[in-house]
C-alpha cells in the first residue's frame, strides 16, 4: 500500500466520522452553526443539510479511490474552512463547541476556548493529510 | 462517478450527490429530524398588527404568588399542555403582568417565572423534542426552534384568539442557551408584545421544584 493510499484512507475515515453525527441530526448541526455566528440565517439550514452529505461522499470517494483528487480538494478546503471558522471565534473570544464530530462534552467557557486551539491544529493537520492527494494520479 | 482524473468535475459531482441526498433524506426525515431549507417567517395577524404600546410599568411578581412554596414535581403523569388557542384575552393576567412600554422581549428571573406559571400564563419550550420529553415545565407547549414545523405552529398561535398583550414565557436550557431568545425574536414581528424570556430555563425550574412533566406534549 502506497503512502498516498494510506493518507487517503485516513482522511476518508475522518470525513466519515465527521459526517455521521451530523447526518443523523441536522437540527443539532444547524444549532451548532448558529453558535459560530458566521453564516447568515438564510444559508445556515442549507449548509446544515448539505455539508454532512458532502463529508460522507468525500469520505467514500477517498476510501474507494474513485474521484480521489476531487474529494481531497474538498477535504482540504473544508478543513481550512473549519480551522478558519474556529480561529475567528477564538479571536472574538466566543467559546464554541465546534461540533466537528458530533456533540462534545459539557465544558466551561475557558475549557472551550482551550479546546478550540487544539481543534484548529487538528483541522490543519487533517488539511495537511490532503495535500499529497491534491494532484491527480499520473 | 467518473473516475477520470478531472478534479473540478469530481468536486462538482460530489457536491451534486450531496445536494441530492440532502433533499431526499430531509424529505423522508421525521418531524424532529427535519430542517426547513430556508427559515420563513409567518405573516402577522392583520387585525392585531403591532402598534405602539402605552407605557406600562413592569409589574413585580405578586407577593402572594411569589411567596408561595413551589408545588410538587409531577414526574410520571404529564400535565396537559395549554391549547394553542387559549381563552380569549385574560385581563387579569394582562393587568398583573402588563406588556412593557418598549414592547421588546425581556428576561425574567426564577420567582417571576414561577408566579406567571401559577397565574396561568402560556409557557413555550424552545428546546429540542427529545429534551422536552425528558422533562419540561408542566403545561408548557413545545415550540422547538430548531425543528421543522415551528412556522406552522407560530401561524396557528397567531391566528388563534390569543391576545398579543398577554404574557408569554419562553424558556430553554438556561446558561448560554439562546434558543428562547431566537424564538422570541421570531415571535416579536408577529405582534407579540409581552414576551418574557425565563433566563434560568429548565435547570433553574427543576432546581426550585416547579411543577414539571415528562413525555410527549399533550394538548387538551
Amino acid at each position: 500500500m502506497t503512502l498516498r493510499r494510506i493518507f487517503a484512507l485516513a482522511l476518508g475515515l475522518v470525513m466519515l466520522a465527521a459526517a455521521w453525527p451530523k447526518l443523523i441530526d441536522p437540527p443539532s448541526f444547524a444549532q451548532t452553526l448558529y453558535t459560530f455566528r458566521i453564516l447568515p440565517e438564510s444559508l445556515r439550514h442549507a449548509v446544515a443539510l448539505v455539508l454532512p452529505w458532502l463529508e460522507l461522499w468525500i469520505g467514500l470517494a477517498l476510501i474507494t479511490g474513485r474521484g480521489e483528487s476531487g474529494a481531497a480538494r474538498w477535504a482540504f478546503l473544508l478543513m481550512l474552512g473549519f480551522a478558519g471558522a474556529i480561529g475567528l471565534n477564538l479571536l472574538r473570544g466566543n467559546p464554541i463547541d465546534c461540533g466537528c464530530f458530533g456533540e462534545g462534552p459539557v465544558r466551561t467557557a475557558a475549557e472551550k476556548l482551550m479546546a478550540m486551539r487544539w481543534e484548529i491544529l487538528r483541522d490543519l493537520a487533517f488539511a495537511a493529510l490532503a495535500v499529497p492527494l491534491l494532484k491527480p494520479r499520473a | 462517478m467518473r473516475t477520470n482524473e478531472r478534479p473540478g468535475r469530481q468536486m462538482a459531482t460530489l457536491l451534486a450527490l450531496a445536494f441530492a441526498c440532502a433533499l431526499v433524506s430531509n424529505a423522508l426525515a421525521g418531524p424532529t429530524r427535519r430542517l426547513a431549507w430556508y427559515p420563513t417567517h409567518p405573516a402577522p395577524r392583520p387585525s392585531t398588527n403591532p402598534a405602539p404600546i402605552a407605557a406600562a410599568p413592569p409589574a413585580p411578581a405578586p407577593p402572594a404568588l411569589a411567596a408561595t412554596a413551589p408545588g410538587p414535581v409531577a414526574k410520571a403523569s404529564p400535565h396537559p399542555a395549554a391549547p394553542l388557542s387559549p381563552a380569549p384575552s385574560t385581563p387579569a393576567l394582562q393587568d398583573l403582568y402588563p406588556a412593557p412600554a418598549h414592547g421588546a422581549p425581556f428576561e425574567i428571573e426564577d420567582a417571576e417565572a414561577l408566579a406567571l406559571h401559577r397565574a396561568g400564563a402560556l409557557f413555550l419550550d424552545a428546546r429540542r423534542t427529545s429534551i422536552y420529553e425528558e422533562g419540561h415545565i408542566a403545561s408548557a407547549r413545545l415550540f422547538s426552534y430548531w425543528e421543522d414545523g415551528l412556522d406552522a405552529k407560530l401561524q396557528v398561535l397567531a391566528d388563534a384568539t390569543f391576545d398579543f398583550k398577554d404574557p408569554v414565557v419562553i424558556y430553554c436550557s438556561g446558561g448560554d442557551c439562546r434558543d428562547s431568545h431566537l424564538l422570541a425574536d421570531r415571535m416579536w414581528p408577529l405582534g407579540y408584545r409581552n414576551l418574557r424570556i425565563f433566563k434560568g430555563g429548565w435547570p433553574a425550574w427543576k432546581a426550585m421544584g416547579g411543577p414539571s412533566a415528562q413525555g410527549r406534549e399533550v394538548v387538551k
